[in-house]
């Protein structure tokens, strides 16, 4: 057609396509950019089955190679996936505490910080009271001890139900509150009298923080927040899913949607991007599969619960996916346990309930230690090749936009901006484009 | 039970490109790449393969530009055309429907030796360097046939090259 148009109305017609072309272009950025603002909340759910389905991908080529076809191989993949999820669901039921175990944990929880604190700085001594260390940081200290005591504390309402429980007469499951944390109970009762406050007064009690209804007048079931959150994380085994049967028909139509012109270069782009992502997530599983195995391990050792072990060993592993958090999370969630920790059975004669904590931060030091020396540099190689300063004003913006979601993904989208940005440029002058 | 081939199975799971797929695998067997491969094999490649249309006169790629594909002609006619040192084009060869070219870049991204131009209303498969890589590694039976199949062409070209060396 443009044959029949004179050489002055191709070149108008050119530089209306050109704003055509920029306009649509500026529009879809921007209604992009809107749509993923507006759909935030499904990003977390949505991404993790992205990244699942990606990192399952040789796996599935791994399959086809021994014969499977692929519907037989994501097939074998989703039931693997199925039963690891069940084995999750099921170490999980097995932890979540019933009522009475919730009080059970709050009274132990309260009477162990306290407990420890008291040890810790040497106020448990009748004739030097508070050591070094409390002289040093007391001060500073005593008012963290006080918030997380007040939090602890059992209402008016929980002591008379804890009460009931420990007399076994409202107790349906017959399983009466065991003697040492009646008295630990006692003893915060103890210290209540000592030094008095009122829970449910002014500061919330641990039941009404972590199990009271949202503050914004929102009273949802329980029932409902599960359907909620359900509804919300079905995206993503329906993403894994989808992203496998896909089999390339993605990747396809976005290249098929490029003009001539720019093919191989986004052939090339895509190959480099997905050499970029595929080295840093498959390095980063691999990275807190070691770290995770590692701290289980440590925890073991020191005479942590197996089942605890694997539980916090995981726990660290995943959240080692975080950037500079991972770490400080494995330590919190590791002297949680120590606190809470009744009785340890190390198989280090050093290790005792003492010092527990000092060796669960030896544990955390020594893995941390090892990621840094050889897990990263090994496994990991040169695929994260960020300036520190850019990872943490990554993390901390992703967090400030996305939350959980932007934090744990603000590293690979950096590292794609990266690669698109180098690549980019650099092919554009090799095809001649500009 | 619904057989594979039945028209309900066609339509509803292979959202009717069941015909575009028989066709694309006819035209690779008819390669003398992906001559060897079987027609499970030839599907399995079919994944990896991209369709793209050029119009009279199109570049498929221009001298000297990074290779990163290889290319099929589907339908149509594609000229190869090199350029001497005063610049003027030289058409190397016709290249008619079930030739390919560029197959190079099947090995590394060295610039094109030659252009190529569609000179007619063209249809072309193209396949990446890099998802034949990975072909190769996720099955390296297909990857191994192609790249034997390719050194085997090479090798009859690099001859017939020094044939003509010599006749001359």
């Amino acid at each position: 057609m443009s044959s029949y148009l004179s050489s002055e109305e191709n070149r108008r017609r050119e530089r209306r396509g050109r704003i055509v072309y920029a306009v649509a272009l500026t529009i879809a950025g921007l209604g992009g950019l809107a749509l993923l603002w507006a759909l935030r909340g499904l990003m977390l759910p949505l991404a993790i089955g992205a990244v699942m389905a990606y990192l399952c991908l040789p796996l599935i080529g791994y399959l086809k190679d021994k014969g499977f076809s692929h519907f037989w191989a994501i097939l074998c993949l989703s039931g693997f996936f199925c039963l690891l999820l069940f084995s999750a669901l099921r170490l999980a039921s097995s932890i979540i505490p019933d009522q009475q175990t919730e009080l059970e944990l709050q009274v132990r929880a309260r009477y162990k910080v306290n407990n420890k604190f008291n040890r810790l700085m040497g106020l448990d001594n009748e004739k030097h009271r508070g050591n070094w260390l409390y002289s040093l940081a007391g001060p500073e200290l005593e008012p963290i001890r006080e918030k997380i005591d007040t939090i602890l504390a059992l209402s008016a309402e929980d002591q008379q139900l804890f009460t009931s429980y420990h007399e076994a007469t409202d107790n349906l499951r017959g399983r009466p509150v065991p003697e040492k944390y009646w008295q630990y109970h006692q003893a915060n009762q103890a210290r209540d009298r000592e030094q008095p406050k009122i829970p449910g007064q002014g500061e919330a009690s641990a039941t009404e923080v972590f199990f009271a209804p949202s503050q914004a007048g929102h009273h949802h079931s329980l029932l409902r927040t599960i359907i909620s959150t359900a509804s919300l994380w079905l995206v993503t085994p329906l993403v894994f899913l989808t992203l496998l049967f896909d089999d390339g028909r993605l990747k396809q139509g976005l290249i098929r949607s490029v003009p001539n012109r720019y093919f191989e270069l986004t052939l090339t782009l895509i190959d480099n991007i997905n050499t970029a992502l595929g080295r840093y997530l498959r390095g980063t599983a691999m990275e807190c599969l070691l770290v995770g195995a590692s701290f289980s391990l440590c925890l073991f050792l020191i005479g942590v619960d197996p089942r605890w072990s694997v539980i916090i060993g995981a726990i660290a592993g995943i959240a080692n996916a975080i950037p500079f958090l991972g770490t400080a999370i494995g330590l919190i969630v590791g002297i949680i346990y120590a606190v809470m920790a009744e009785e340890i059975s190390p198989l280090l004669p050093f290790v005792n309930d003492t010092n527990l904590i000092l060796a669960i931060a030896a544990s955390v030091f020594l893995v941390h230690l090892a990621d840094n020396a050889i897990f990263q540099p090994y496994i990991l190689g040169s695929a994260v090749n960020l300036h520190p300063l850019i990872v943490i004003l990554g993390v901390m913006g992703g967090t400030l936009l996305f939350g959980f979601a932007g934090m744990l993904f603000a590293i690979p989208a950096i590292i794609v901006s990266k690669v698109v940005v180098s690549t980019t440029f650099r092919q554009l002058r090799a095809y001649y484009i500009i | 039970m619904i057989r594979k081939n039945h028209p309900l199975w066609i339509t509803v799971f292979h959202r009717g490109d069941h015909d575009r797929t028989r066709t694309m695998l006819d035209s690779l067997g008819n390669s003398p790449l992906f001559a060897a491969l079987s027609r499970r094999e030839l599907r399995n490649l079919s994944g990896i393969i991209h369709h793209r249309t050029y119009q009279d006169g199109e570049f498929v790629f221009l001298k000297g530009q990074p290779g990163a594909a290889m290319f099929i002609i589907k339908t149509g006619k594609v000229n190869i055309i090199d350029y001497g040192p005063d610049s003027r084009e030289t058409i190397v060869a016709t290249l008619n429907p079930g030739d390919f070219f560029g197959e190079l870049a099947l090995l590394d991204d060295s610039p094109r030796s030659a252009s190529a131009m569609a000179v007619e209303p063209t249809d072309i498969y193209a396949i990446s360097r890099t998802d034949l890589d990975h072909l190769l590694t996720t099955s390296p039976q297909i990857g191994l046939s192609v790249y034997r199949a390719l050194a085997v062409i090479i090798g009859t070209r690099l001859k017939n090259a020094n044939v003509q060396l010599s006749e001359q």
